[in-house]
């Protein structure tokens, strides 16, 4: 029957030459495991652009305001994929974004391996060079899919990794501010960034890739692949990687079908596999939605819901909930005729949480523990604003620089010389190897210089994000991710966990409550312990590491620091870059002399 | 190529033996190729397409949009429409959604109480959609844009091709008179 309707598709195309041509192709002998990458690639891709299609039909690229059943405010996009992909675990929209999530990862991962592996054997040499340029422009069409993806979500994890991003962009010498504007189609990260951000993901990039894929593959068919390199002591001088272009027609080397895509065929079982299990062993959770004023953000589920963790056992729990009743017992509805959910609380007021089974499990009953919710520890997982895994190299380099570089006619900020004009050396570098790296030899010991430089640079990004992710560490073990609940027993009087989530257990969690320990000084001098309350409960150490002490956040390290108190008011005030404003009614100038007094006292 | 026959003579490979007539290594990977292919296709085919087609399965029920048009007494002396606009909010997918809506309604007989005494009709003309207007001198509804003409019941007498639309009229717990919106558009 298959072989029937080939027959009358072949009689109405021609194409049957064509396709033994490219199926019954030879290739090199040579041509092992490592060849399958690019096959992996092109699987993933396809996964991207299927999971991508479905998840685009629940998904509103739109920042208007949503009011939630809870009260609470949200925006369309954020509501409309968790209401895809989050309410209704039935239609397995959860599973789609899950495969998208993952299939992305899975593509840098992929892509960079194909790339090294490429690099390694001198693939790119002649007459390959063209199709080496076209792979490059794929890594960065991968790398803007991550990029405009990552903020499709529009929660606060998703819109202050962006704004970092769109800052690193800005601060381009000379023409910063027209980059950044141009990235986020206009002066500030908004509305107008969301809708231009999608268009590029699902359109721009989409297309754009599908047509560089088209040129890579056609090269790969028209002029072969390389094969492995010679041993170091066989490599003559040149040709040799003329080979497989000279194989086609020729009664030598293996079958493209079914010798090597029998392998590549493996390989891409093997990454849909791994992409499969991380869909269903690591669900896609979001965080708050977009709180403009504060970087840190809190990790919620698909139904927007905080999600708790237990420090001392690592378990995570989520706030029960259960109708409103008003005094008559009747179920409170809003004007949507949603019910109103409230948290779900014990006879003592104290916030009953689901663990993972959906086991209800109460902290504390008559003053005795009764749960494995055994201590105080219990906290929402708050998240630095950072990016994606695959980006923190990045972000660390940035951290070495020093602010200001001054080049006596003119200076140039360091994030723009880490941010900008190093990475675009290195991706010229990239892509111009096969102009750089001149010799005929492929085999990586026959051409040390461009495989030493390889390797070192490999091992600094390595080293950067071994050392981004520390520092991350380090945050979340000095209390600034994971944060202690106000539910104790001693506190057991106070307001519900949720909305209090204290960075100690000593200082009192509500941003309003900033203010509250200050004791009044004269002359409006500053004072460093009220200035530190103002510090925690304004978000501050959300980007400023260890409470300012240390570099290695979002924000510059404040101890120390060289400028005046004029400028440190200004920024706190008006912000800068990535550093948010504060209008009066949230940092008043009582507060900011405290603030200052704080940095002051930082050794 | 085709999808079993894999001795092509002309391309097949010379370090195969072309006596083999049962499972040769190449017979393997054929087969172990179109396994893989298919296995892929499942594991991301099916649960997308389950999730392209569930709204098939979701109950009318929540598709329901019930806006109180009054109680019973307000129109029980009303025996010619009446047109009545009500405001209405409801959940639409994930956002609320606020909007008004004018019907015409008429009791029956007077002093009516039950649903089923009264009549709701839409104001909008089934022929090209515009709000259509009662003219109590002829006891009939006409539409400004086409002169479509309707009965006081609703009857198309000209141009429009369907008659106004009659709601299926509800009780609400508290008494009132309620209508589906969701209706006209099913």
């Amino acid at each position: 029957m298959a072989n029937r309707v080939y027959e009358w598709v072949d009689e109405r195309t021609g194409i049957k030459p064509a396709l033994d041509y490219v199926m019954y192709r030879r290739l090199p002998k040579s041509v092992n495991w490592f060849f399958t990458l690019g096959s992996a690639s092109l699987t993933v891709f396809i996964i991207q652009a299927v999971s991508g299609a479905f998840l685009a039909m629940g998904y509103t690229p739109s920042t208007a305001p949503v009011s939630l059943a809870n009260g609470n405010l949200s925006n369309e996009a954020l509501e409309s994929i968790r209401h895809t992909t989050g309410e209704n675990l039935a239609n397995l929209g959860y599973w789609v974004r899950g495969f998208h999530h993952w299939g992305a990862n899975m593509m840098v991962i992929v892509v960079v391996l194909h790339m090294l592996r490429v690099f390694f054997m001198g693939s790119y040499k002649y007459p390959r060079e063209l199709t080496w340029f076209t792979g490059v422009f794929i890594l960065i069409m991968v790398l803007g899919f991550s990029f405009t993806g990552y903020l499709l979500p529009w929660d606060n994890r998703a819109y202050w990794a962006t704004q970092v991003g769109v800052r690193i962009g800005g601060s381009a010498p000379i023409l910063g501010d027209s980059i950044a504007n141009v990235l986020r189609g206009g002066p500030a990260l908004g509305a107008a960034t969301l809708t231009r951000f999608y268009a590029i993901h699902v359109l721009l990039l989409p297309a754009i890739t599908a047509g560089l894929i088209g040129v890579h593959l056609f090269l790969i068919i028209k002029i072969g692949i390389s094969g492995m390199p010679k041993a170091p002591a066989k490599e003559k001088f040149s040709g040799e990687f003329f080979e497989s272009s000279k194989l086609n027609g020729k009664k030598t080397g293996k079958a493209f079908f079914p010798y090597i895509i029998f392998k590549d065929a493996v390989v891409s079982m093997v990454v849909v596999a791994l992409v499969f299990l991380a869909t269903i062993f690591w669900p896609v959770d979001g965080s708050n939605p977009v709180d403009t004023n504060n970087p840190v953000s809190t990790l919620q589920t698909n139904k927007g819901e905080p999600i708790y963790q237990d420090k001392s056992t690592g378990k995570h729990y989520v706030q029960a909930s259960v109708a409103a009743k008003d005094p008559n017992g009747n179920v409170v509805k809003d004007d949507f005729g949603r019910i109103k959910m409230d948290p779900k609380v014990d006879a003592n007021n104290n916030p009953i949480y689901l663990d993972e089974n959906n086991v209800e499990q109460s902290k504390v009953v008559d003053g005795k523990l009764v749960s494995n919710l055994a201590d105080a520890s219990l906290g929402t997982i708050q998240i630095q604003p950072q990016p994606e895994w695959y980006f923190l190299f990045l972000f660390q380099f940035l951290k070495l620089f020093p602010t200001e570089f001054n080049l006596g006619l003119f200076s140039i900020s360091g994030e723009a010389v880490g941010g900008i004009i190093v990475p675009t050396i290195l991706i010229g570098l990239l892509f111009f190897v096969p102009y750089l790296d001149r010799g005929s030899k492929r085999n990586p010991v026959n051409r040390p210089i461009t495989s030493l430089v390889m390797i070192a640079i490999l091992g600094l990004i390595v080293a950067l994000t071994v050392s981004a992710i520390t520092d991350i560490n380090k945050v979340q073990a000095s209390g600034g991710s994971t944060t202690a609940a106000s539910n104790t027993p001693a506190a057991s009087g106070a307001a519900p966990a949720a909305t209090t989530a204290a960075a100690s257990g000593a200082a009192p969690a509500a941003r309003t409550a900033a203010a509250s320990g200050a004791a009044p000084v004269a002359g409006g001098a500053g004072n460093a312990q009220a200035g530190l309350t103002a510090f925690k409960a304004d978000g501050c150490a959300g980007c400023h590491n260890q409470l300012g002490k240390a570099a290695g956040g979002v924000g510059p390290k404040l101890a120390g620091t060289n400028k005046d108190d004029a400028y440190i008011a200004n920024i706190i005030r008006n912000g800068k870059g990535t550093m948010p404003a504060h209008a009066a009614d949230e940092v008043s100038d009582q507060q900011i002399q405290d603030l200052i007094a704080y940095v002051r006292s930082l050794k | 190529m085709a999808l079993t026959d894999v001795k092509d003579t002309a391309t097949s490979d010379l370090d195969t033996p072309k006596t083999d007539p049962t499972l040769t290594r190449r017979r393997f990977l054929t087969w172990g190729i179109y396994g893989v292919g298919a296995a892929v296709t499942l594991a991301v085919g099916v649960p997308t397409a389950w999730y392209f087609i569930t709204p098939a399965f979701q109950s009318g029920d929540a598709s329901k949009v019930l806006v109180e048009v009054g109680s019973p007494a307000d129109f029980a002396k009303q025996t010619k429409p009446k047109p009545v606009t009500t405001d209405y909010k409801y959940v639409d997918s994930f956002k609320g959604v606020e909007g008004s809506k004018t019907v015409f309604v008429q009791a029956l007989k007077e002093n009516a109480t039950e649903p089923q005494d009264f009549r709701v009709l839409d104001s909008t003309c089934t022929h090209a959609g515009c709000t259509v207007a009662y003219d109590a001198k002829s006891n009939q509804f006409k539409c400004p844009c086409h002169g479509s003409i309707f009965a006081a019941d609703g009857t198309n007498l000209a141009v429009a091709p369907k008659p106004l639309h009659s709601y299926k009229i509800e009780k609400t717990p508290a008494g009132k008179l309620a209508i589906n919106i969701a209706e006209i558009s099913a």
